[in-house]
């Protein structure tokens, strides 16, 4: 790497300086803008202060100060008006309030801002006010209190007034009446003068009397009169104006008083002191009513001066409202002024920074900094797109030049590094060729659009007459094509363009290796994969020697094969030849213990007894030695049938009595005659049974065995269960674990004690299995063991009963495919395939269960799995392979593990790998549908009858009938025209039944060809055997219906249509 | 009298041996039924010759030889053994655990007879 840059020297002002600047500048209009706002806002405040606070308030102060005094104005009339105390003191009090409050805000008013002088101006004024008030509700006191004394005298006066007229009015009368009667009696005649006389002096004492009382009467009217003059007089001038002739009234009162009769005088003095007091002096209705005038003028006259000073007042308060008035104008102007003047200067200050603004970004900004900027990312940009050679934009005074040498720098570098990648890149390539070239395989690296990028010499050799072509970049396309015009692939011969497009779709999509079949022999192994970017890894291997090794290995594997299949044939062919000595010995040494007199034997009886037993204990031992190896060979053959069990259990018990006594052991039975038939191989259950029984009496010393049969149920299942129960010496669970494997027998100790070869339980389960049952056991060391076979009751004739009962599905026998599984997932699996290709589908879900179904419908074909828990795949393919109305049906083997060549040694006909491949499948099912095509039938039969009752049967299937009367004549029409099945009676002159067989067995072309026996006998175990290897099936005369045989011919010849190994086709 | 110990658990295989030999005057024939006993009568009963089947409960034959060649007192009783066993190391085993001789079943009477006349020889000669 190159060295840092060196700092250039600066000249001027740098970037980070003029951008400084500009924001200095436009931050400064900002500023300015700031404080011109301020300014104004500040001054706007100062005036509305001055308006709220100077100038407002005492305007309104004073107006509600001049409204108070105004109302306490105008509160005087009413004190004036008063005309009682009550009146006088509400008034008063109201008036009192206002003036209260109206102080108090003359109080105030000098902190609203007013003027002092205005203020003394404006107290002194108020203060009058006040003092008018006070004077003037004097004045009312004064009024009323002279208005109240007034209203009494006046009452007074009535009163003595009235007292008056009720003193003299009676007087008057009296003197009226007086005077009347001396009227009367002067103007009467008669009486005397001196009556008369008498009257008249009478008559001119009372008229004496009367004057003064009627001068009296008229001065106190007339006083009385004047009085109420006054007590309603407007002026005092009235008043003067009464006063006088009241005095005189008064006084003449007086002296006409003096002047009365004392009793009268004395009577009118009170009334007479009343009028006085209210006519003359301080206390009269003249004063009191002067007193009143007076009052009242007082009272007029300072309200008018209240008013007038009220009046005063409002033009101070006005003066000073229109003061206030004028301050708050002058503060609005000044308010709008300073507006005016903050607005447009802000507006300048804007105008300005924005017009600065753009300058300084479009000048400098944009110009000097952004262009140079740009420019340099543009250099940059080209340089990191790879050109390095383009001229650098000059340097600068300022950062941008610094970033522009700094580019130059990154240059120089780029270039530099660019040099030591390409170096490395070369390096790294030739390593990688290296490695790949060391790559046994044939390695080739296609990109995502099919073009060679690399690929090692293994490859090009094998496309080796080409190599030319095989240069990174060719298509893979190109590369086939020419692969296969020089015709290197044998796979592609004649089929060049599919096959091009089948590699390359495979290429497109890898998924398995595949392998190709090279002109040269060779077999190459194709493996390609996807890689992350979309290319395709292709790997190809030479598996030529590989191929060559796995043929070698399926020839030994075949050959091993052979040999087992030889071996276990042999060993069932033995069979017979082994027994027929054995049969010698006990035969004839039975014979001869039996008939010890006639052939002289007395003394041989023991030892004959013992080869007797030596001989059946052999036999009895090579019976299970073969069974095992025909089980081996799935050539073990079950019988079914249904059996009644209480004869067969006498049966076995009869024969096992003896081996009983021989260890000194009870045999005891419990069996109830009631039990149902079983379902089951009559000789088998036997074996098993005499089996159990003599190994219970063989373990067991001086102790009891008990063979005790019931019914039960097991798993939905009814069934009949055969116990024996010996106390021996018992079993531990890991003898009970050993004892069915084949071959131990509980321990070493054990077996040398009792010896055989502890092959018996071993078969026994599988012939239960066979059966659909099973044998447990349960067993205590020291105290005995116990020993259950389990057989299913026989179901009522399946093929019959079947048909006629409901609810089974609606299949004909033959026209479905079993599908035993018991992996609930592949039974559908395999269903839905199946019924997608036409078939119908019975399922079952274990072998037990799979054999019923078998039985009951006998399909056309079976799929079995291979791992099932109940009983495995290989079982039930034997007990179907042993069942001779099974044994026609194919099976094929379903399983995940690769053992095809054990199936087709057992007898299925295909297997196929899980997962199913559904094509495979249907392809191998497709076979076994029912055939088509003309049914050749060779009756070999020597009861003409016999022959007719066949063809009678078999007439109406329109199946080509031949016949022949015997072996020999069977032979020839075999030559003449090889049959799809053959009728074969046992018994006839010149060849029979066994002998043909035996013939078929020899010809290649024959031997395949299923044979069905008819006879009228039971046939031995030896008779069977006999036939074993060419018999399809064996048949009763007696007990067949023709749709049973039928249906068997059918489905044998559909059986042999098939070729006979069917492999899983190779990919 | 020639005294041959057999050891065998097998009924049939004593019977017809002691009837054969019976048969023939001069034999007298102590029966023991496995490894172990076969020892003990061995070495109690003192017989000129043992047959030993080699498949004996208890004590197997190889096992009863090895302890008799073992002990002093019955170290030079001569011993057969017989066996079922066909296999071809088997007599190479029996003569290794000490056996004088090997014979296989079924017994061929004629050529057991000639074995035991050869042992019974050449172990008077010994003494």
């Amino acid at each position: 790497m190159t060295a840092k840059a060196s700092k250039p020297t600066r000249v001027g002002y740098g970037l980070r300086e003029r951008l400084l600047l500009s924001f200095i500048a436009i931050s400064a209009f900002a500023v300015v803008a700031a404080v011109v706002g301020n300014y104004a806002f500040y001054a706007i405040g100062q005036a509305l202060r001055q308006v709220t606070e100077k100038s407002v308030p005492p305007a309104i102060a004073t107006l509600e100060f001049a409204q108070r005094t105004e109302r306490i104005v105008a509160a005087g009339p009413a004190l004036l008006a008063a005309t009682n105390n009550a009146e006088f003191a509400g008034a008063s009090s109201a008036v009192e309030q206002e003036l209260k409050e109206a102080a108090q805000l003359l109080n105030d008013l000098p902190e609203k801002g007013l003027t002092v002088e205005k203020l003394i101006e404006i107290q002194t004024v108020f203060n009058q006010v006040a003092v008018n008030l006070a004077a003037l509700k004097s004045a009312a006191q004064r009024r009323i209190a002279a208005a109240d004394r007034k209203a009494t005298l006046v009452r007074d006066t009535f009163d003595a007034y009235n007292q008056f007229r009720t003193i003299w009015t009676p007087k008057f009368e009296e003197l009226k009446g007086h005077i009347l009667a001396l009227q009367r009696s002067l103007d009467a005649a008669g009486g005397t003068p001196e009556e008369r006389l008498a009257s008249l002096n009478r008559l001119n004492a009372v008229l004496r009397d009367l004057t003064p009382l009627e001068q009296i009467q008229q001065e106190a009217a007339l006083a009385f009169e004047a009085l109420v003059r006054a007590a309603s007089a407007g002026t005092q001038a009235a008043l003067d104006t009464i006063q006088g002739p009241v005095d005189r009234s008064v006084r003449r009162i007086d002296d006409l008083v003096s002047g009365l009769d004392p009793d009268v005088s004395l009577a009118l003095i009170v009334p007479l002191s009343h009028l006085r007091t209210s006519a003359i002096g301080n206390s009269s209705i003249m004063t009191a009513r002067g007193v009143e005038l007076e009052a009242t003028a007082e009272g007029r006259r300072l309200t008018v001066e209240n008013s007038a000073l009220s009046i005063q007042l409002s033009h101070e308060v006005a003066a000073l409202v229109a003061g206030s008035q004028r301050g708050i104008a002058t503060a609005t102007e000044q308010t709008q002024s300073v507006q005016r003047f903050g607005r447009l200067g802000l507006l300048a200050v804007v105008a300005l920074s924005l017009i600065s603004s753009v300058l300084i970004v479009w000048l400098y900004v944009g110009r000097n900094i952004v262009a140079r900027l740009t420019a340099l990312s543009d250099r940059m940009l080209t340089l990191a797109r790879g050109d390095l050679k383009s001229p650098l934009p000059q340097g600068g005074a300022d950062e941008i030049g610094r970033m522009a040498e700094a580019l130059g720098v990154f240059r120089a570098t780029a270039i530099e590094m660019e040099e030591a990648n390409l170096k490395e890149i070369r390096e790294a390539r030739a390593r990688l060729t290296e490695a790949i070239e060391t790559i046994s395989e044939g390695f080739s690296l296609y990109d995502a659009e099919d073009k060679l990028i690399v690929c090692n010499s293994h490859y090009r050799e094998l496309f080796a007459s080409h190599a030319e072509v095989m240069v990174p970049g060719t298509s893979f396309e190109a590369i086939l094509r020419t692969a296969t015009e020089r015709g290197l692939i044998k796979d592609a011969e004649g089929r060049r363009d599919a096959w091009i497009a089948e590699r390359i779709a495979r290429h497109h999509a890898p998924s398995e290796t595949h392998i190709q079949r090279r002109s040269d022999g060779r077999w190459i192994q194709v493996s390609e994969r996807k890689t992350a970017n979309g290319g395709v890894v292709a790997i190809y291997a030479d598996i030529t020697e590989l191929k060559q090794r796995e043929a070698e290995l399926a020839a030994a594997r075949d050959a091993a094969d052979e040999a087992n299949r030889t071996k276990s044939s042999f060993l069932a062919n033995m069979s017979h030849e082994l027994r027929t000595p054995l049969n010698a010995i006990i035969g004839l040494t039975d014979m001869l213990v039996t008939n010890v007199t006639r052939f002289g034997t007395e003394k041989a009886v023991e030892p004959l007894r013992r080869v007797h037993r030596a001989g059946t204990h052999l036999l009895g031992l090579i019976n299970q030695v073969l069974d095992l190896s025909k089980i081996e060979a799935g050539k073990f053959e079950i019988n079914l049938e249904n059996i009644s069990v209480p004869p067969l259990i006498d049966e076995v018990v009869g024969t096992a009595r003896p081996l009983a006594e021989q260890n000194k052991n009870r045999l005891s039975v419990d069996c109830p005659r009631d039990l149902p038939m079983i379902e089951a191989d009559a000789m088998r259950l036997r074996q098993i049974l005499l089996n159990l029984l003599s190994n219970a009496c063989k373990f067991t010393k001086g102790g009891s065995v008990i063979l005790r049969v019931i019914r039960s149920t097991h798993e939905q299942q009814d069934c009949v269960e055969f116990a024996v129960t010996d106390t021996g010496i018992g079993m531990n669970a890991e003898q009970m674990q050993r004892l069915f494997e084949e071959f131990s027998q509980g321990d070493v100790s054990t077996a040398r004690h009792y010896g055989g070869t502890g092959l018996g339980l071993a078969i026994t389960r599988r012939l239960c299995h066979m059966m659909g049952g099973d044998v447990t056991v349960a067993s205590e060391t020291g105290k005995g063991s116990t020993f259950t076979v389990r057989l299913p009751i026989a179901q009522a004739s399946a093929v019959s009963q079947q048909e006629i009962s409901g609810p089974a599905p609606e299949f004909r026998r033959g026209e479905c495919v079993l599908v035993i599984d018991d992996d609930q997932t592949a039974r559908d699996l395999i269903s839905e395939h199946l019924h997608q290709a036409g078939f119908s589908v019975i399922t079952a879900g274990g072998g037990r269960e799979g054999l019923r179904q078998a039985k009951q419908y006998h399909p056309v074909a079976i799929t079995l799995d291979v791992m099932m828990p109940d009983v495995d795949g290989w079982t039930v393919l034997a007990a179907l392979r042993g069942n001779p109305e099974l044994a026609d049906i194919p099976v094929v083997m379903a399983t995940i593990v690769d053992e095809c060549r054990q199936g087709m040694t057992f007898g299925a006909v295909g297997y196929l790998t899980k997962p199913i491949d559904r094509e495979k499948l249907v392809e191998l099912m497709r076979r076994f549908k029912t055939p088509s095509g003309l049914t050749r039938v060779l009756v070999v039969e020597d009861d003409p009858v016999q022959r007719e009752r066949l063809r009678g049967w078999l007439g109406p299937q329109q199946w080509l009938l031949t016949e022949a009367e015997n072996g020999r004549v069977a032979l020839d029409r075999l030559t003449e025209n090889a049959p799809d099945i053959i009728l074969l009676d046992l018994m006839m002159p010149e060849m029979d039944g066994f002998q043909l067989v035996a013939a078929l067995q020899e010809q290649p072309a024959w031997r395949r060809i299923p044979v069905i026996v008819i006879t009228a006998r039971d046939l031995s175990t030896e008779e069977r055997a006999r036939l074993n290897s060419g018999i399809e099936t064996v048949l009763l005369k007696e007990q067949f219906s023709p749709a049973d045989l039928i249906d068997k011919i059918r489905h044998l010849v559909a059986a042999a249509r098939q070729p006979e190994k069917v492999l899983e086709g190779v990919s | 009298m020639t005294r041959i110990l057999y050891v065998e658990d097998n009924d049939d295989n004593v019977y017809l041996l002691k009837m054969l030999f019976e048969m023939l005057d001069g034999f007298e024939i102590i029966v023991a039924e496995d490894g172990e006993l076969g020892c003990e009568k061995a070495a109690a009963e003192h017989p000129d010759i043992i047959l030993m089947d080699l498949d004996l409960p208890v004590v197997d034959g190889w096992e009863a030889t090895r302890r008799l060649k073992a002990d002093v007192v019955t170290r030079g009783i001569p011993i057969i053994a017989l066996t079922a066993h066909a296999m071809s190391g088997s007599r190479e085993k029996a003569l290794a655990a000490g056996c004088d001789d090997f014979d296989t079943k079924p017994i061929d009477f004629d050529r057991l007879m000639q074995k035991i006349g050869q042992l019974l020889v050449s172990s008077k000669v010994d003494g």
